[in-house]
């Protein structure tokens, strides 16, 4: 019998690194990075839960955390680390009968582009309208970048977070750096 | 073919980022119902000229399951709502 071994790696475990279509990093159009670090949690509520939105609000509030709503009683809550246990217990307290937890930190990852050619560049993958009066700074969208289903959020102006389903994070990431390379592109993980 | 659906929950997308499951206007009919009804519920279907109202699955946005109503001649999407609402 074929012996098989499974070992665990990081998502982005041998992504490409570095400039790509300049030299000059201060000529770079795009920053590509990824928070690998991230504590990542998945809400979900059964249909008729009321409040969930303003419970998860307010601890994102409270812990500096964002909130990403992923479609009718679902979200994402991303931390940029691990938020204290009794805070995580709390939480889970008070959303106890409307809406279930999951950690999500192994299946998920937050990649982050920036930089002042950003909405050009991910117009290639999405088709949401990225203008800021149509998608504003704290706006977040579930959408297809490419071939893949990921959530879009826009953090600020020239800042967006793509979290995606960590098996695809890799092709993702080779995905931004051809997208990029006309703008120049310095990408490390 | 349609090719933006505004979806109640995400707002205007192309149609890439959706399934087509087809005919929303047919009912599921009782197990017990006899060959012929079972028969024409799960392969007869018109093919109309004009409106249709069809289920969508917003795949890779809210995955949530949509009625559309379009023409099938001008391509004109007239409503979009959630299926729930149907159930
Ligand atoms: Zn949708």
């Amino acid at each position: 019998m074929l012996e098989v071994q499974l070992s665990a790696k990081p998502a982005l475990f041998g992504a490409a690194e570095g400039l790509f279509g300049t030299k000059d990093a201060s000529t770079a159009g795009i920053v590509l990075t990824a928070s690998t670090q991230s504590t990542i949690l998945q809400v979900l509520s059964p249909p008729g839960a009321t409040g969930v939105a303003e419970k998860l609000q307010a601890w994102v509030g409270a812990e500096g955390a964002g909130l990403r709503p992923n479609g009718p009683g679902n979200w994402f809550v991303v931390c940029d680390a691990q938020p204290p246990r009794e805070s995580l217990e709390a939480l889970s307290k008070t959303l106890e009968g409307r809406a279930e937890l999951l950690d999500q930190s192994h299946g998920r990852t937050r990649i982050k582009v920036s930089g002042p050619k950003v909405t050009q560049m991910l117009a290639k993958g999405t088709a949401i309208d990225l203008r800021e009066h149509q998608f504003a700074p704290g706006q977040s969208a579930p959408t297809l970048f490419g071939h893949i289903s990921a959530q879009l959020t826009r953090v600020s102006p020239e800042n967006f977070e793509i979290l995606v389903l960590s098996s695809f994070a890799l092709s993702l990431w080779d995905s931004l750096i051809v997208m990029g390379r006309e703008f120049g592109i310095q990408a490390h993980c | 073919m349609a090719s933006l659906i505004t979806c109640p929950h995400c707002g205007v997308r192309p149609k890439e980022e959706f399934t087509i499951r087809g005919d929303a206007s047919v009912t599921r009919p009782s197990p017990e119902a006899d060959g012929e009804v079972w028969h024409a519920y799960v392969h007869l279907r018109d093919n109309p000229r004009g409106l249709h109202k069809e289920y969508w699955h917003h795949t890779s946005g809210c995955r949530r399951w949509l009625v559309v109503t379009r023409d099938t001649v001008s391509h004109d999407v007239i409503d979009v709502s959630d299926a729930g609402a149907l159930a």
